[in-house]
């Protein structure tokens, strides 16, 4: 091997100690970015798992139990029905709104073969006139006009909703649903009519429900479903099980 | 006193900012969902969480809770690569708006909602937490300084 020079030998461990360097730079950066994509990756997992921990239902379906249907319940249908389907909804909820048709034509539907029974949930902290409209909702079902004013409510929500006036709005409905005016206007801010829809609320929300509109079909609380067809497909499986 | 080795302090941080993370990004998703979670714990959450100081100008405060986690997670990492003053220094003033915030969400709860939601006070706790544990990293940069200067 030959010698090197002094001055030969001082370059290549220069060379060295900046190969050294470089390498280290390198390594350093490698690891920057595979922390950083680390970091990113996990924090997308746990998004991922979220989403699919607030998809999940929350309650057992089994251990959820519905409370029984009485003569105060709000219902349309053959009380024999194979399939009772109990809905608990907001007139201000907009997807509630959504699913009055669905509901409306599962009714014309299947005649006979259905028990639909509506229930309270005005969601009171973020519909401002949940309440009240709820109210009419009651002070309507008193003169046997529930459905009518029901329609009403809903197809109209876009003009109510924000209103600071909604009571007069209401009073209009049951002028033209022609109902008997003293007795609505009595109806509607009547004690009956608070307890009830209170009622309804807190055995709503005891049951799981945390959302409007929820659906259970004989007593098991069913996702929305997505469209008329899948709602009606589901009401069909219940009628055809017995 | 010191409570936490010094070493210990950024990655606890960046644990409870990932800890707050998923609580805020969970309220975030149900918000989105138009639900809103179990409440075990406390009584009256969905009370909270549907009123009107859930959100600000239509955005929900969760959300805006998420981002401001990440953004801790962030400069943590940053600070973790290089730990220059800036990023302590960003770390305790991002943590000190949070802690603010976290103050005037609890009062809200407190004296107007009248009403707790568990995973709201926890992600309060959790503010204040990373709030004081930024704190000592914050001094530990001015006190480096000082060093430095003198």
């Amino acid at each position: 091997m030959e010698k090197l020079t002094k001055k030969e030998r001082k370059e290549l461990k220069k060379q060295e100690w900046e190969e050294k360097l470089n390498k280290e730079k390198r390594s350093k950066m490698l690891k920057q970015i595979a922390v950083w994509a680390g970091a990113v990756f996990i924090l997308i997992v746990s998004v991922w798992g979220l989403i699919q921990i607030a998809n999940s239902p929350q309650t057992n379906p089994e251990l959820v139990k519905l409370p029984p249907i009485t003569s105060s319940d709000i219902a349309i249908g053959n009380p024999k029905a194979k399939a009772v389907l109990v809905e608990y909804a907001d007139f201000q909820c907009p997807a509630c709104a959504a699913y009055q048709p669905f509901v409306n034509q599962l009714i014309i539907d299947f005649k006979d073969n259905i028990y639909f029974v509506y229930r309270f949930f005005p969601l009171i902290q973020t519909h401002k006139n949940a309440m009240i409209s709820a109210q009419a909702g009651f002070a309507a079902h008193k003169q046997g006009k529930f459905w009518e004013m029901d329609n009403l409510l809903y197809t109209d929500q876009k003009s109510w909703e924000n209103a600071s006036n909604a009571k007069e709005i209401f009073i209009d409905y049951a002028s033209k649903l022609k109902l008997d005016m003293e007795k609505f206007q009595a109806d509607l801010e009547s004690d009956e009519g608070k307890k009830i829809i209170n009622e309804q609320y807190s055995q709503g929300l005891s049951i799981g429900v945390n959302s409007t509109p929820t659906f259970f079909l004989n007593g098991v609380k069913i996702q929305n479903p997505r469209s008329y067809n899948d709602f009606k497909q589901l009401v069909q499986n219940e009628i055809d099980k017995k | 006193m010191k409570l936490i080795k010094n070493k210990y302090i950024l990655p606890l941080i960046g644990f409870l900012a990932f800890l707050g993370f998923l609580d805020a990004t969970y309220l975030t998703i149900l918000h989105y969902k138009n639900a809103f979670p179990p409440c075990t714990i406390t009584k009256g959450c969905e009370t909270v969480l549907t009123s009107q100081f859930a959100t600000i100008f239509g955005v929900p405060i969760a959300l805006l809770g998420s981002l401001f986690y990440v953004s801790i997670i962030a400069v943590c990492l940053m600070f973790y690569h290089n730990s220059r003053k800036i990023f302590s220094n960003a770390i305790f003033f991002i943590a000190a708006t949070g802690v603010i915030a976290s103050i005037l969400l609890f009062y809200i709860q407190l004296a107007i909602l009248k009403n707790f939601c568990q995973y709201c006070v926890l992600s309060e706790i959790i503010n204040l937490s990373i709030f004081f544990l930024s704190y000592s990293l914050f001094k530990k940069g001015k006190k480096k300084e000082e060093a430095k200067s003198s």
